[in-house]
């Protein structure tokens, strides 16, 4: 405890030096180069900090740091909870951080003609500090701080390159989003202060219907963070906008961020509970899931594509949640704890693989110069350590084994399938089969598209001169994106051992389950000594198979085409026609084929094939709200007449009827 | 004299002469009633004061005197005559009428006292001084004469603080007599650079910078 808090105290005050150091050091100085070194390095060894107090937490007991007096918000102090799940998530902020320090002094180079890195390397650290202390915060005034903290800083840095019209669309669509967020989370904690007189999350134990209200408030506000569907919207416009590393952070761990106030006052405590919150947050888990890996089947931006794979996999991060707490109403305990367990390992697997696949596409967007995939091909020639890493991080978020996506994935198949064998009524034994069935569906959906992602980017002929002459990341990008895919391996081979971290906070939320450990009955070794050897055989036949059958030259047989272009090649839209016309009711899916021409059966003169899609929710949905507020916006800007006199009225009447309204509640 | 009984004349004295700036057209004249209302309220100051014993209080009432009594009155005023404005007409409403406006207005709140559950009795004449202070503001074509309503909302709050039988800490007055003393001062030279902008300080001229 004592040990703890000194670790806090001191590692509080390092992060915020370095916070306040980033500014004046990228100020003073001279020369992006040095800059970029110095603050890169800053930024490694503020996430050291954060490891060391994230591992502490982890290992020791519960404690609550509340900062001395004149730290406090009103009267409510500044406090902080150092658990095992804050410490837990604090690793996770750590781990990303630190490995994409390497990365950012390269893909600042690429940046630094373009924008202002100062404003970026003041804005990266407080996001880092404040992400953690969101994960931290004890009761709700803290955490709004911080989490304000947080939406604007990684607002700023979306902004980063802000010449581009779409990057100041971004920002804003983001900056709305955020505070949207914030204003539904706010509801939820004034209605929860209300029913309980305290700020504290541990006081906070609103059950029944009660409960029903600010639950679902707070879920919506931390939703719309998390990108869970149907809040998504601003995630596959913000990420593209973003630089890779910010987008790789935002994605990889602002997400999660979310995800652990999720758990933290829906899981742990709880602070709100009523059995239809599981089934909401399941459900929104199962849709923004299945929606999330079709809408990225049909994007032809590399990160955009990896944006709606974020929606995707928080869908899967939030059926664990909402299989956790349907379980544990129905009694059924240890479902309960692998479903959490399962949730909490792919937080950390997908800030792995999915920082790791932003870095990639940062790596090509810096070395080719483009995302799109309709202008990209054969990199994996030009960039042959990105596209193996790359690759590595696409087979994990694909959930094939031993890589650590599988391991998470599994053990959601593990809960759903306990909650099928073990639930009572026939409802929920029917609908954990369908999640099941879902699961798999997105598994499926997930290798369809990162087939093609790899195979378009990486694979074939290049599309465009800028692909032609892509160069290949430098050293320190490289080894951002090396030790993130090493992470990958790492954690599919050792599941015991994050499970075993994970026990504390399962323990937390489902008092008296076993130990977690036992809920890994996979024989990784064995696993791995059989994909060690099928791999060896393979590479084996194909070396045996490239000698006896030497390369062949040969002029290929054109089919009358005329010679063979690289646009010829399979390309992002063709890859994934199937798929879109068995979904093309989700998609809005149309095909448009004109042929010109006199005779245009035989010789056609002209042949043009057009497909379009359309993002429903946003069409149909926002599009009209949108359109609604900015209406209700013009009927407002009447008032804006620029008359002083007109203002000062208003301000006088509006402070006589809060007179009015305070004196007759009083 | 009783502490109730100081309160309450000096409350009716700053009151009247609020409701005589607002039916005063000369700006001269409208400075000088300021002066006035603030040297009344610092003088009942200082004599609350030495009523309940407190040097603070005392201290503060001089200070008042000083700097909203003599010093900003002047300070306008020179600001005044080398803008050259004499006279400010108001916005539709001629001041005499809005003198009779505002008594009726401020006859009706002492007697319905709409905010009785909100307010003390006591707080009505600041709370009146307040609306005054506001209703220059809103009525004044002049950016000078906003300065001098927003004063005199500025001395209906001080009247509020010092109605109360715990008045604000000594730290808490000066400070905002510090801000008053900075923000005379500021608005004065900023009335001199919209008069170098727009060459008038008639602040229903001021649209032409609206977005």
């Amino acid at each position: 405890m004592t040990i703890a808090r000194g670790l806090f105290e001191n590692a509080l005050l390092y992060s915020l030096a370095i916070c306040w150091l980033a500014f004046p050091l990228s100020v003073l100085m001279r020369g992006p180069k040095a800059n970029d070194r110095v603050l890169g390095g800053l930024i490694g060894a503020g996430s050291v900090i954060l490891l060391a107090l994230g591992m502490t937490a982890l290992a020791s007991t519960p404690a609550t740091i509340a900062l001395p007096f004149p730290f406090s918000l009103g009267d409510v102090p500044i406090a902080f909870t150092l658990d095992s799940l804050s410490g837990f998530f604090l690793c996770v902020i750590a781990i990303i951080a630190g490995l994409i320090s390497p990365y950012l002094r390269g893909y600042c180079a690429h940046l630094a003609d373009r924008a202002d890195m100062r404003i970026f390397w003041t804005a990266l650290p407080a996001l880092i500090l404040s992400m953690a202390l969101v994960v931290l915060s004890a009761n709700a005034l803290t955490f709004l701080v911080a989490w304000e903290v947080m939406s604007l800083t990684s607002a700023i840095l979306i902004a980063t390159d802000h010449e581009p019209k779409a990057t100041r669309g971004a920002t804003l669509i983001y900056l709305g989003a955020t505070r949207i967020a914030t204003a539904f989370l706010v509801g939820g904690f004034l209605w929860a202060h209300a029913l309980t007189g305290t700020w504290t999350f541990a006081d906070w134990h609103i059950s029944g219907i009660a409960a029903l209200g600010p639950g679902l408030l707070v879920l919506v506000g931390l939703g719309i963070k998390a990108g869970s569907w149907p809040f998504h919207l601003w995630l596959p416009i913000a990420h593209p906008a973003a630089p890779a590393p910010v987008s790789a952070l935002m994605s990889g761990v602002m997400v999660k961020v979310a995800i652990a106030a999720m758990v933290r006052l829906f899981v742990i405590g709880p602070a709100f509970d009523h059995p239809e919150l599981g089934i909401v947050i399941l459900a929104a888990g199962a849709v923004s899931s299945v929606w999330g890996v079709l809408f990225a089947l049909i994007q032809h931006d590399l990160k955009r594509l990896l944006a709606y794979h974020t929606v995707e996999n928080v869908g899967l991060i939030l059926m664990g949640i909402g299989t956790c707490l349907v379980a544990r109403h129905a009694g059924l305990s240890i479902v309960a704890q692998v479903a959490l367990a399962a949730g909490l390992f792919h937080v950390l697997n997908h800030a792995v693989f999915k920082s790791l696949l932003f870095l990639g596409a940062g790596a090509v967007d810096a070395g080719a110069g483009t995302r799109n995939l309709d202008l990209l091909g054969g990199l994996g020639k030009r960039m042959k350590w990105t596209y193996a890493c790359f690759a590595i991080g696409a087979a994990a978020i694909c959930a094939l084994p031993p890589l650590n996506g599988f391991a998470s994935e599994w053990l959601l198949y593990q809960s759903f399938l306990g909650g099928a064998v073990g639930a009572h009524s026939p409802i929920q034994r029917f609908s954990f089969l369908l999640l099941i069935g879902v699961l798999a569906l997105v598994g499926a959906l997930a290798m369809a598209c990162f087939v093609k992602a790899i195979g378009v980017t990486f694979l074939g002929r290049p599309r465009s001169k800028a692909a032609e002459s892509a160069r290949e990341a430098d050293f320190g990008m490289l080894a951002g994106q090396g030790a993130l895919a090493a992470l990958c391996v790492f954690l599919g081979l050792a599941p015991p051992a994050v499970l075993a971290v994970l026990d504390p906070v399962t323990r937390a939320a489902i008092p008296g389950a076993p130990p977690l450990t036992a809920a890994w009955t996979l024989p990784t070794g064995a696993m791995l000594a059989a994909l060690a050897v099928t791999a060896f055989a393979g590479a084996a036949w194909t070396s045996r198979a490239r000698r006896q059958r030497p390369d062949r030259t040969y002029i290929t047989w054109e089919c009358g085409f005329g010679a063979l272009s690289p646009r010829q090649q399979v390309s992002a839209t063709s890859f994934v026609q199937p798929i879109s016309r068995i979904f093309s009711v989700v998609f809005q899916y149309a095909e448009n084929l004109r042929i010109e021409g006199e005779s245009r059966r035989l010789f056609p003169d002209r042949v043009t094939a057009t497909s379009t899609t359309e993002a429903v929710l946003e069409t149909r949905l926002y599009g009209p709200l949108t359109m609604l507020f900015k209406w209700l916006g013009d009927q407002v800007i009447k008032l804006q007449e620029g008359n002083i006199h007109a203002y000062l009225l208003t301000m006088l009447l509006t402070l006589l009827i809060l007179l009015a309204i305070g004196g007759s509640i009083r | 004299m009783g502490e109730l009984h100081l309160f309450e004349s000096g409350a009716a004295v700053t009151v009247i002469l609020g409701l005589w700036i607002i039916g005063i057209t000369r700006v001269q004249t409208t400075l000088a009633l300021y002066g006035a209302q603030s040297a009344a309220l610092g003088l009942m100051t200082v004599h609350l004061g030495v009523l309940r014993a407190e040097p603070l209080l005392v201290i503060v009432g001089v200070a008042v005197v000083a700097v909203k009594g003599l010093f900003a009155p002047v300070y306008l005023l020179i600001a005044a005559k080398s803008l050259g404005c004499r006279r400010d007409d108001g916005v539709s409403i001629s001041p005499p009428i809005q003198f009779f406006g505002a008594l009726t207005g401020l006859a009706l709140i002492l007697l319905l006292h709409p905010l009785r559950a909100a307010l003390p009795e006591s707080a009505l004449p600041s709370v009146g001084l307040l609306l005054l202070g506001m209703m220059v503001m809103i009525t004044r074509r002049l950016a000078l004469s906003q300065i001098v309503g927003f004063l005199m909302l500025e001395n209906g709050i001080f009247l509020y603080t010092i109605g109360q039988p715990h008045t604000m800490p000594m730290v808490v007055e000066i400070g905002v007599l510090m801000d008053v003393l900075a923000g005379v001062m500021l608005a004065g030279l900023l009335a001199f650079k919209i008069n170098k902008t727009f060459e008038h300080i008639d602040v229903t001229e001021l649209k032409e910078l609206r977005g």
